[in-house]
């Protein structure tokens, strides 16, 4: 077991307007991140992915829990800056809007460079930024580039490099590769793993593409609705999952091997719109959707527990099996 | 951990990134290359360069000399715009007039701009009580016509030079207001500023390095278009007799000495509100050209 980098623990988000019903974004989120290891973060659209990630870089408070970066709560600052920017950074999803219009490349770097006296004089930012490209592999005539005059992938590769200008210890990747063509993707999921490589990054990453998810990360957590559901080690969540949306996630990957056995509940994923706003039903938050539901699943809302060694799932029929035979297939196919 | 397949190595860069250099137009060149930018720079030079001449001295007669002899002269070589009743150039006149309007005008703008700019700043980025407070002003002083609102003032505070700039500038604060809240409230939630809290930045270098220069552009805009309504207002004022007090010459002040004399001596109406016309009309033109010159996405071809 490594240095544990980041921990958040029983976090919750509420969002509170003033017209219309609370809304609550997380609803008790526990994870923890060792240095130079990947935690994959996986759900669908409104499950709460990004509020997590806005908590773990300090731009939002939680509601409740707490969010730790080497021992030390991370909270938003009052107006002054950042202490946690040393050592945790954000890549945005959108790599255009991240960047500021009006500032080259160049500018853009040697400006977190200069807040953070990385580097004194102006030529020695300038030496730094073309060294920040080259690690994102882009050639120093970037530097003078704007936004703009950037391609999508090497726009999220400049950003990457911004972030990196810091020398953080831990990435949160917060979709880096949804807003990019598909044949860049591979590029910078590339440049994501020789990072991590050679600077011995932790990485949170989080996609609601298990197929993405899977090429970097170690350990994985599926979330539904605010709170995850399955949570372990990549391969045994990928290939047994004991969690029926994890099932329904994994099943909904293509899969160029015929040989392959690939579960399938009754219903494809997404068959039922997943409540955005307001409370999910009572009892387990997926039973509308699930195709394994039971009674107990309206009434009871399942906890957390690791029924399997280092393998956690929140579901009263994976529970069940388990227990009965841990040896037999938690959702049969 | 697995690595996906991928076209190029990933030391190599791919083929889309090696394109022919960036060519960029300079800021200039991007305001004069639309025709109402150009059209814009134009009058707008021509007016100004013309006050600011007058105001040095420059002008073909004494503004202020009194001809008996000549009075009421169609426009002829000696009197590009004719003469007035007293026999005055209407030229010297119109120009020392247009530079008194300038002055007026700039002043208030400026007023406007950075009264305005401060507090649309600072209502869409502070939190929710110091913005609920600036915008009910600001919806206060909207609901009041600006040109009546500037009759109220110079009524009470009296003519004069700075009186006038005072009474066009606040009113006008609340259109800088509007203009800059909106941009703010967007950029304050934009990826940029969000990154830049994440990269520690202060929240005054987020102000002044990221939203000041992303909003710079909507103020420069809407200062062009203000200078014309100034200009305008200006002349309202001194037409109602409610600008500066003569001998100094201005423009709303000679068209209402003219409204009486025009039909007889049509020049002296022309001339001092073709010169309104063109620096109202220049202004609103620059104003549009600069739109589309400050996006700097405008500027790469």
């Amino acid at each position: 077991m490594g240095e544990v980098i980041l921990r958040a623990s029983q976090v919750t988000k509420e969002y509170r307007s003033r017209r219309g019903p609370l809304v609550r974004a997380l609803r008790g989120v526990s994870i923890a991140v060792e240095a130079g290891r990947t935690l994959g973060i996986v759900g669908e659209s409104g499950c709460g992915k990004s509020t997590l990630a806005r908590l773990l870089v300090g731009l939002e408070p939680a509601t409740s829990g707490t969010v730790e970066l080497l021992g030390r709560p991370v909270a938003p600052p009052r107006g002054g800056r950042s202490p946690f920017a040393r050592t945790v950074q954000l890549v945005f999803q959108d790599p255009f809007s991240s960047l500021d219009p009006r500032l080259t490349v160049v500018s853009a770097l040697a400006e977190v460079l200069k807040v953070h006296g990385l580097a004194t004089s102006r030529e020695a930012r300038r030496a730094r930024a073309a060294a920040l490209l080259e690690m994102v592999a882009l050639g120093p005539r970037f530097l003078d580039r704007y936004p703009h005059e950037l391609s999508g992938g090497q726009a999220q590769r400049v950003a990457i490099a911004r972030a990196l200008a810091v020398e953080p210890r831990l990435l949160v990747l917060d979709e880096p590769t949804s807003a990019l063509d598909v044949s860049v993707r591979a590029e910078v999921m590339n440049l994501l793993v020789r990072l991590q490589d050679e600077l011995g990054l932790s990485y949170v990453f989080i996609s609601h593409d298990l197929a993405m998810v899977r090429h970097l990360s170690d350990e994985i957590a599926v979330m539904y609705l605010g709170a995850v559901v399955e949570q372990g080690p990549y391969g045994p969540v990928l290939e047994s999952s004991l969690h029926p949306y994890t099932a329904a996630l994994a099943a909904a990957v293509p899969v160029p091997d015929t040989t392959r056995h690939v579960h399938r509940d009754g219903r494809p994923p997404g068959s039922e719109a997943p409540p955005l706003t307001g409370e999910p039903p009572a009892g387990c938050p997926y039973h509308p959707r699930c195709a394994l539901a039971e009674p107990v699943c309206t009434t009871v809302r399942p906890t957390l527990d690791e029924l399997l060694p280092g393998h956690l799932a929140a579901c009263h029929v994976a529970a069940r099996r388990v227990a009965v035979a841990p040896g037999a297939p938690p959702v049969p196919g | 951990m697995s690595v996906l397949d991928t076209t190029a190595p990933a030391g190599a860069p791919p083929a889309a990134e090696v394109g022919e250099p960036v060519r960029r137009r300079s800021f200039g060149r991007a305001l004069v290359a639309t025709g109402r930018g150009r059209a814009g720079c134009i009058l707008v030079g021509v007016v100004v360069v013309a006050a600011i001449a007058a105001a040095l001295g420059g002008t073909p007669y004494n503004p202020q000399f009194q001809n008996p002899l000549a009075g009421l002269k169609a426009p002829s070589l000696a009197h590009p715009f004719g003469t007035d009743q007293f026999g005055r150039d209407l030229l010297s006149l119109v120009l020392q007039g247009l530079w008194v309007s300038l002055e007026i005008a700039a002043l208030a703008v400026a007023i406007a701009g950075v009264v305005g700019t401060v507090g649309g700043i600072a209502a869409g980025f502070f939190g929710r009580w110091t913005s609920t407070v600036i915008m009910r002003v600001t919806d206060m002083l909207f609901a009041i016509p600006a040109i009546l609102f500037a009759l109220a003032i110079v009524a009470a505070l009296g003519p004069g030079w700075l009186n006038s700039a005072l009474a066009i500038g606040i009113g006008y604060v609340p259109i800088f207001v509007r203009v800059v809240r909106g941009p703010v409230l967007s950029l304050r939630e934009s990826g940029y500023v969000r990154a830049g809290r994440v990269l520690g930045f202060s929240r005054w270098r987020l102000l002044a390095r990221h939203i000041l220069p992303n909003v710079a552009g909507a103020v420069a805009v809407q200062a062009s278009l203000a200078l014309s309504w100034s200009i305008l207002a200006e002349a309202s004022l001194s037409f109602l007799g409610l600008g500066p007090p003569p001998p100094t010459a201005s423009l709303g002040e000679m068209v209402s000495q003219a409204s009486s004399l025009a039909g007889t001596a049509w020049w002296t109406l022309a001339a001092p509100s073709v010169a309104i016309v063109v620096a109202v009309i220049g202004f609103n033109l620059l104003g549009d050209g600069l739109r589309d010159a400050v996006d700097p996405r405008a500027r790469t071809r």
